[in-house]
């Protein structure tokens, strides 16, 4: 009896011990391979700040009418943003080489859902990029045309148009990335009709102390009067 | 032979038909039949003495219908073309008025073409004669008019248009971007030529452009600058933002001229000036103020993008003033302009919203302004106008450093 539990432990330890003997290389293999790949990440990350720099890519970009990028950038640079992302793709490949030299099945594997899944990730990138430009480029005009309307909740305005914008996109890049289902649809329908009440209050309650003040200049003919005094063209 | 492309093929064969003239006028207000007649009746017995022989033609707008001509005057000649009344200072339909004005001229071999662009219909022969005299009997390129400045009249231009370019080119023109010009052909030629550099805008004032290109520029006294067509009041940021929008843009394609020149000189001034009638009537600035202030707190963010923190830190500590004290220095004003020019340069946000933010600061400076001269004789105004653009001169090396060396430090 005691000789069978023995050989038992034996054979389990011997087994765990082989399976844990093979795993060493293919351990050694990924921490090498994700060493090597932040060395060549940050080496090309080098290279190519040096480069974007040289050509002025920040300067390029806000003349091709994509100042707004800047804005999400890191240090206000897509310079960064651009090296930064470059550093991330060439260490996540270095993490995949490591993961096949692991277990090549489950790397294909990996592999195969990861790539079928990288079209929608991308999309879902690319629409949280241009949302979140385009909410800021659309915020900052309307603050800027509510100030100069001397408007009192110019600010409130901005901060509704750019979340409306920001909402609008997380909800189709959520889409896109097939998370949340139904659940998102909704939330979003609640969340957007939700912004569209409160700015539709909060325009109320700001306007009618506009229509008093515009009824207020109505009746004193003597600010009309000024107002007329100046010829700005 | 100048291109036509702008004109309809009836209007070309018209240009073909009358072979040459010694002027064309363009009449860009006259947009009904009637408006035309009486304004020909006013110019036909000024023409024989500007122009003993030659041609005249009249271009009028298409939309207008032209009265009959008569053929016993063959020396007038009536041309629909595509002219919108032009709103002061909205460089596109000026522009394009312009242009085909200028092809007209140039395909019939015109000496001087003159557009009068937003001459009241009872002042058109007289501006037209001012104006046209000085190319045709004294060899200018550009006669442009000189308006009777009141207090509170064209601010964008005394405020900013006029100091700018008399800083920037040297040359002391009143009212740079006037609707009403005559040009001669060699400016007409100059204006109607393609940019050397691809990327080299085409548009432009004939001003800056007959200056840059070392022509004979000239003024002539006119009355009251004309009221302008737009709503000021609704139009003012999208105005402002046009005025400036050209101005800045020509800058750039200017840049090598505008930075030798030091100092401005006195332009050649035809006519007499009408006196000015002295109005003493308290100003009513509160709105303005708000507005400005409105700015401060919520454009910021915006401000900071462009303007120098020492420029920044002043206009915070004017808005926490009151009206009676309200002041904007002419070296806060001129060094808040210049930082815009930069930041439009350089691209710093959109340009739109970019000149589109700078109206709380204009209207800054307009309630500072008229707060200082409500009480002030003309004369007295005009030398306060003087100080200004003294002002824009003695800092534009300021201008001229932060052009060449945008990244230098800049406290």
């Amino acid at each position: 009896m005691l000789e069978k539990i023995e050989q038992a432990l034996n054979e389990s330890t011997t087994k765990v011990l082989t399976g844990f003997a093979n795993l060493l290389p293919g351990l050694a293999a990924l921490i090498v391979a994700v060493l090597l790949s932040v060395l060549v990440a940050m080496l090309f990350g080098f290279l190519l700040r040096r480069s974007l720099r040289g050509i002025d890519f920040d300067g390029k970009l806000a003349g091709w009418g994509l100042p707004g990028l800047s804005d999400i950038s890191p240090d206000r640079s897509p310079t960064l943003l651009v090296v930064r992302f470059v550093y991330w793709c060439i260490i996540l490949i270095g993490a995949l080489i490591g993961i096949a030299a692991f277990d090549a099945t489950l790397t294909q594997q990996m592999v195969m859902r990861l790539f079928g899944y990288l079209p929608n990730f991308l999309v879902a990138i690319v629409l949280i990029l241009f949302g979140n430009v385009i909410a800021r480029f659309l915020a900052r005009g309307v603050l800027i045309g509510a100030v100069n309307m001397n408007l009192p909740y110019g600010r409130l305005l901005s901060l509704g148009v750019k979340w409306l914008v920001i909402v609008l996109t997380a909800a189709m890049a959520l889409e896109h990335l097939g998370i949340g289902g139904k659940i998102v649809d909704l939330a979003f329908a609640i969340l957007f009709g939700g912004i569209v009440l409160a700015l539709a209050l909060a325009v109320g309650l700001g306007s009618k102390d506009l229509v008093s003040r515009s009824l207020e200049s109505q009746a004193s003919q003597r600010k009309e009067e000024s107002e007329a005094q100046f010829h700005h063209l | 032979m100048a291109a036509l492309e702008t004109i309809s093929a009836e209007a070309r064969e018209r240009v073909e038909h009358i072979g040459e003239a010694g002027m064309v006028v363009a009449l860009p207000s006259c947009h009904s039949g009637e408006l035309l007649e009486a304004a020909l009746a006013g110019l036909r017995p000024v023409l024989p003495a500007l122009l003993a022989n030659g041609r005249t033609v009249i271009l009028y707008p298409d939309t207008a219908i032209a009265p009959a001509q008569s053929e016993d005057a063959p020396s007038v000649q009536l041309l629909p073309c595509p002219l919108s009344p032009v709103e002061r200072y909205h460089e596109p339909s000026l522009e394009q008025g312009l242009r085909s004005l200028l092809s007209v001229g140039r395909t019939l071999g015109a000496r001087v073409c003159v557009m009068l662009g937003s001459e009241a219909a009872a002042t058109l022969a007289d501006g037209l004669r001012k104006l046209a005299d000085p190319v045709l009997h004294h060899g200018y390129d550009l006669a442009v008019p000189l308006y009777t400045r009141r207090k509170l009249d064209s601010l964008i231009n005394s405020g900013i248009v006029y100091p700018l370019t008399r800083a920037l080119y040297g040359a002391r023109l009143g009212y740079p971007m006037a609707a009403d010009l005559a040009l001669s052909d060699r400016l007409a030629d100059l204006y109607l030529r393609p940019a050397a550099v691809a990327s080299q805008s085409q548009t432009g004032w004939a001003t800056t452009k007959a200056i840059c290109a070392g022509l004979q520029v000239c003024q002539v006294y006119r009355g009251y600058a004309p009221t302008p067509i737009v709503s000021e009041r609704t139009d003012l940021s999208m105005s402002l933002a046009q005025v400036l929008s050209t101005l800045f843009t020509e800058m750039e394609s200017n840049a090598g001229f505008w930075q030798r020149i030091r100092g401005s000189r006195p332009v050649r001034t035809f006519g007499q000036p009408l006196p000015v009638e002295y109005e003493n009537s308290a100003v009513e600035v509160h709105a303005m103020v708000e507005t400005f202030q409105r700015g401060c707190r919520d454009l910021l963010d915006i401000w900071a993008a462009v303007q120098s923190p020492g420029t920044l830190i002043d206009l915070k500590k004017l808005a926490r003033l009151p009206v009676d004290k309200f002041r904007l220095a002419d070296n806060l004003w001129v060094h808040a302009i210049y930082d815009f020019v930069l930041g439009h340069r350089q691209r710093v946000i959109s340009r739109e919203h970019l000149l589109r933010a700078m109206t709380p600061i204009y209207l800054g400076w307009v309630a500072s302004y008229a707060l200082e001269v409500q009480n002030l004789e003309p004369a007295a105004v005009e030398e306060r106008l003087e100080r200004l653009c003294v002002s824009f001169e003695t800092l534009k090396p300021y201008l001229v450093s932060r052009w060449r060396w945008p990244d230098r430090f800049n406290p």
